[in-house]
């Protein structure tokens, strides 16, 4: 992690709680990593390990209790309200469920066009044809399409309209929260192969939230692994899916189903579900489901240490590959 | 523990369930959905076989076909569903009461709302042991607690004391799964039983399944969308595009030998994880076809690579593949070569 290319955004050892009566959920504890100008960060896990939570606190929708997201250098829990509504126009969201993040009864131009009128870009005309380009851009033709309702679109189109409507500000950094989950495999390739294409033209920084392993490999350069709240292991895509040193990043990869006969079911390594996060484990926090925990996993809390040159692992016993 | 021994004599193999010529079509505003169209295939006891598709593709309103399971209004039916020699089709209703669950489940996608959120858990696996098998309540009761022990809960007899809200989604869907397993069904339809969960999860559930199939001599319909979750569990595979069976081999002739394109495609555009970062992914352009708009010709024609003019106005049969009586098509123009 050298300071040679500069980096988009920093997220430093945030934590996000959420209250309800006495009891307090750590649904982020302790969060720290890097995403440098032009690359994919994949920040994969299983349902309830706060990747989510992670992706709304960067943009600040539910933010920090404590630590700081700094995007472009600036630490976002210190801008004023104004001022984070500038600087938001530079980092998007696009959500998992697309038919429902489109308002359904306004049309898609005007989906599309509506931050456009809202920060008063342009003129009438200049809107227009931005508006039109960027449809075409995701796939979608202004001409037929752009007076339709949400509602006459498939999932897949629905997608490709969220993502107009992220990028018409021309935002440098995108957050995709499980954008294809929702869609069958083939309709899941275009869409892959749509943000490849985009992120190329617009010279985005993505941060790819998804639980799919291979979805997350196909479209990242860097992969963090996230269970309970924690980064558990992060790397480079390659070396991560290749020679994993954290047990959970290995059972994770022994879980996946291949779409080949011939390869062998892999005997399942971990038992049982993540605990509760309301009242999660000490020391460790995959302790309770790992094949080779030991008492002092249960002692201590594995600090992320780097054990070669941009992997880092949360282990006290990491694996050697 | 005092558990009585169920017993059920039945034949390990031979035909369960044969499929002729089923269809399925729904009245709706927009006209008559085809949903399943001209569905043909049969089902050895103890074997698994696996349906895939995507959505729209007919993959489960057709298990919901085989099991009878659907409104008699506005819904039209017609062919056969043969089980233990049986038509469904033609059963009344309280013929089909002792078939569900006695001889024949389902397990659902969604293990949030199959089941009865104001009930104990092990009330509900009682339920049928009562029913179908007349177990008294201590019996029952007992049973349905060494049932989730089969299927992997800790702790059973606590557990069967909780609310389904008190449980997580995995262990929700083993619950799930006691129930359809209780009375030792001959055939358990699984409809998507692993989309919902988390993948350490879904591979525990696969296997579970996989057990206990095997070990009560139980035959299996997987339906799913991935085909990773068919390939490794399954002895043969019938593919699904537009509510027609485009393809149907043993499982590993079928990733073997693929000649329906829609097939490769399926498998080209699913990521794998031994490609490297940012492989560009094979596409099929367009979308699935609307099924109220079925027309003469093959529904994937608009979609293929190979299509020529006889595909867009001649449906295509389903055909044997060469000499290979196992494995059939429904195309024009295969990919490969006759086997």
């Amino acid at each position: 992690m050298g300071p040679k290319m500069e980096n988009l955004l920093e997220v430093k050892a945030i934590e996000v709680n959420f209250t309800k009566g006495r009891e307090t959920l750590q649904a982020v504890a302790g969060v720290s990593f890097h995403v440098v100008e032009g690359e994919t960060l994949g920040l994969v896990g299983e349902s309830g390990c706060g990747k989510s939570t992670t992706g709304r606190a960067i943009v600040q929708v539910n933010p920090a209790s404590s630590g700081s997201v700094l995007f472009q250098g600036q630490d976002l829990a210190k801008l004023s309200r104004s001022e984070l509504r500038k600087a938001r126009l530079g980092m998007q969201m696009i959500f998992q469920d697309p038919i429902s993040s489109l308002n359904p009864r306004r049309r898609v131009r005007d989906i599309v066009r509506e931050p456009l009128d809202i920060w008063e870009i342009g003129t009438e005309h200049e809107r227009q044809t931005k508006v039109d380009q960027m449809l075409r851009d995701v796939g979608i033709d202004p001409e037929t399409s752009g007076d339709r309702y949400p509602r006459e679109f498939s999932g897949g189109q629905c997608q490709r309209i969220s993502i107009a409507r992220a990028l018409i500000m021309e935002p440098k950094l995108l957050i995709c929260d499980e954008m294809v989950s929702a869609l069958d495999v083939s309709v899941q390739a275009q869409i892959l192969n749509l943000l490849e294409d985009l992120k190329e033209r617009y010279g985005l920084t993505l941060v790819f939230i998804a639980h799919d392993l291979a979805v997350v490999k196909n479209v990242s350069d860097r992969v963090a692994v996230m269970y309970l709240g924690r980064i558990c292991e992060t790397a480079p895509s390659e070396d991560l899916y290749r020679s994993p040193r954290h047990p959970y990043t290995a059972a994770l990869l022994n879980s996946i189903v291949e779409p080949d006969p011939e390869s062998p079911i892999a005997a399942v390594t971990v038992i049982g579900e993540p605990p509760s996060p309301i009242n999660p484990p000490s020391g460790c926090r995959f302790r309770t489901r790992c094949p080779i925990a030991q008492d002092r996993c249960a002692q201590e809390s594995p600090e992320l240490r780097e054990t070669s040159p941009g992997h880092a692992v949360a282990c006290h016993f990491p694996l050697n590959n | 523990m005092a558990e009585r021994e169920l017993q059920f004599p039945s034949p390990a193999r031979g035909e369960l369930l044969r499929v002729e010529d089923l269809n399925t079509a729904f009245e709706t505003p927009r006209g008559l959905v085809h949903a399943v169209n001209n569905v043909s295939f049969s089902l050895e006891r103890s074997k698994t076989l696996g349906i895939v598709g995507e959505s729209g593709s007919g993959k489960t309103v057709l298990s919901r076909s085989i099991m009878g399971l659907l409104p008699s209004a506005g819904v039209s039916n017609s062919g056969k569903v043969l089980f233990e020699g049986k038509d469904l089709l033609s059963a009344s209703p309280s013929e089909m009461r002792d078939i569900w669950g006695a001889r024949m489940s389902l397990i659902f996608q969604d293990p949030m709302t199959a089941l009865n959120p104001c009930t104990r858990i092990g009330k509900q696996i009682a339920e049928s042991l009562r029913l179908h098998l007349k177990l008294s309540a201590k019996e029952a009761n007992l049973h349905s607690i060494e049932l989730l022990r089969q299927v992997g809960i800790p702790s059973p007899g606590e557990r069967a004391e909780a609310y389904p809200t008190q449980l997580s989604g995995g262990m929700r869907q083993r619950v799930v799964i006691a129930i359809a397993i209780a009375c030792a069904p001959r055939l358990l339809l699984a409809d998507e039983p692993t989309t919902g969960l988390d993948v350490t999860v879904q591979a525990q559930i696969l296997d579970l399944l996989d057990e206990l199939r095997s070990e009560r001599e139980m035959a299996m319909i997987l339906i799913s969308h991935d085909l990773g979750v068919v390939a490794t569990r399954t002895d043969e595979i019938a593919v699904m595009y537009a509510g027609r069976i485009v393809e149907k081999a043993p499982t590993k002739r079928l990733f073997a030998n693929m000649r329906m394109p829609y097939t490769e495609a399926l498998l080209q555009s699913t990521p794998k994880i031994e490609n490297p970062s940012h492989t560009r992914l094979q596409t099929i352009p367009g979308n699935p076809p609307d099924l109220s708009k079925i027309s003469e010709g093959c529904s994937f024609a608009p979609r293929c690579a190979y299509v020529t003019e006889q595909c867009r106005t001649q449906t295509p049969p389903l055909r044997q593949n060469g000499t290979d009586s196992t494995h059939h098509f429904a195309c024009w123009n295969p990919l490969g070569t006759e086997a």
